[in-house]
């Protein structure tokens, strides 16, 4: 009868003691000799037996070429340039409450005792999460509350990723709209108008129209200043002085925080509130007193 | 009265150091699915990214990787989880080898093997030229990978095939 059990004995067969009877030498020479003897027989049978081999190799291949073609052609798809329409067209967006007091970067209270520093990329999806999800919730419980003050900063690391200049222009621009008063508006607005990284979503002339569509007091200063990178400088300079590698980060009193979701930020600055929420507390306070995130109408440029 | 069937596809295998290397591709199987069991659940995790440096030297830069859509291709789903789903079968293809001698699940091991090495340098040049930044996560499971796909290769060709070997030695 054929064993399907690893025999352990030497395929070649012969007469070798029974492995419990020989010392570790014999052992050692007896699977020497085995493997002598299997490649042997290997080789000696390789000239017709590789066609398996081959079979599994090209099936192999041809499965991964068509992987990588997936990958590819599905990865590349979702940076396809938007359609001009829609690059004419910005979306409106208001995430952040008019009744909320701001000076320049900080959102909210500038006296307030604790301070959440946030640190992103205005072409970072993961940023664009954040804006549109998670600091709504966060402005409504704690920066609307006077509790926290909110104070962005400039982190510009995709342009390095994906080659040209869009998230220092689309930052250098929104620090444009912070010179006339109209950051945060502006802020809301790049999220809302954000496509995929290099797209071209925030080139200089659609950076003009969002700023035209936000309404900025003073289009001429403002378009000056973006198309000569007024703030560049300033930016990079912050953005490499940070030290920090990915966005967002986010801090609350100087401490980087593990993650950016609500979760962790509110447990964060519950702690350092000195409030112990229940687990489902910050949950439920921050679905029944999120900012009413009513993005503006859409409109098209006159 | 031998059970030919049987005989046809199991022949015992060139050992490693007196060691089934079925049960050496079970190993780098199991070191395969825990890097990439790490990069799955930190890239699943809202905020979470692989810590990319070793006391404190920091060692290319995983979060630009785990960052890029060139690592979520499919269905914005990490590409470790589809490591994790490889080295799952990897390992259940290996550890039956390992207890039939069933040479077609050594072909197995090394096909979908195969299809992991030519992924991999796919992404080894996506992450070098594409990305501009390399997850050293990434390229241990990689390494893991060309390990995997080279010991079920020379093993295969160091074994004779059931066909080639008398009757005698089958069984």
């Amino acid at each position: 009868m054929t064993s399907n059990r690893p025999s352990g004995r030497p395929s070649s067969g012969g007469s070798v003691p029974p492995t419990s009877r020989r010392s570790a030498r014999q052992q050692r020479l007896a699977a020497r000799e085995a493997n002598r003897a299997l490649a042997h027989a290997g080789t000696r049978g390789s000239s017709g037996s590789n066609g398996p081999l081959m079979m599994y190799t090209i099936i192999a291949v041809a499965i991964a070429a068509i992987v990588i073609a997936g990958a590819f052609i599905l990865t590349n798809q979702g940076k396809a340039k938007p359609p001009p329409g829609s690059l004419n067209a910005p979306v409106g967006s208001a995430l952040t409450p008019k009744s909320i007091p701001a000076s320049g970067l900080t959102l909210g209270n500038a006296d307030a005792k604790h301070t959440i520093d946030v640190y992103s990329d205005f072409q970072c999806p993961y940023c664009r999460d954040f804006s549109v999800d998670t600091e709504p919730q966060v402005v409504a419980n704690y920066v609307a509350t006077g509790k926290a003050k909110l104070v962005w900063h400039d982190l510009v690391i995709i342009d390095k990723n994906v080659g040209g200049t869009e998230s220092l222009d689309a930052a250098n621009a929104a620090r444009c709209a912070y010179d006339q008063g109209m950051f945060w508006p502006y802020h809301d607005w790049l999220y809302a108008n954000q496509y995929s990284e290099g797209s071209g979503a925030f080139s200089k002339d659609r950076l003009k129209t969002v700023g035209q569509m936000v309404g900025i007091p003073d289009l001429n200063k403002f378009n000056s200043c973006v198309d000569s990178g007024t703030h560049n400088t300033d930016i990079t300079n912050e953005s490499a002085a940070s030290g920090y590698t990915s966005t967002p980060t986010i801090l609350v009193d100087g401490t980087v925080l593990s993650g950016f979701d609500y979760g962790t930020i509110s447990a964060a600055l519950d702690t350092a509130l000195g409030v112990t929420p229940s687990p489902s507390a910050g949950a439920s306070a921050s679905a029944s007193s999120a900012p009413t995130a009513t993005p503006a109408p859409s409109a098209s440029p006159s | 009265m031998a059970d030919t069937s049987t005989a046809k596809e199991a022949a015992a295998p060139y050992r490693i150091f007196g060691v089934h290397p079925g049960l050496v591709l079970a190993v780098l199987d199991v070191i395969g699915l825990g890097i990439a069991s790490y990069l799955s659940i930190t890239e699943l995790t809202p905020g979470g990214t692989p810590v990319c440096s070793v006391g404190g030297l920091h060692i290319g830069n995983c979060e630009d990787v785990a960052r890029s859509s060139y690592s979520r291709p499919f269905a914005g789903i990490p590409v470790a989880v589809y490591g994790v789903f490889l080295s799952i079968t990897l390992l259940t293809l290996a550890l039956a080898w390992w207890r039939t001698n069933n040479y077609k699940l050594l072909l197995m091991h090394y096909g979908l093997s195969l299809v992991g090495v030519v992924f991999e340098g796919w992404f080894q040049f996506a992450q070098i030229f594409l990305i501009g930044a390399v997850c050293i996560w990434c390229e241990s499971y990689g390494l893991s990978l060309v390990l995997r796909f080279v010991v079920a290769l020379w093993v295969y060709l160091h074994t004779p095939k059931p066909d080639e070997l008398p009757a005698d030695e089958l069984t």
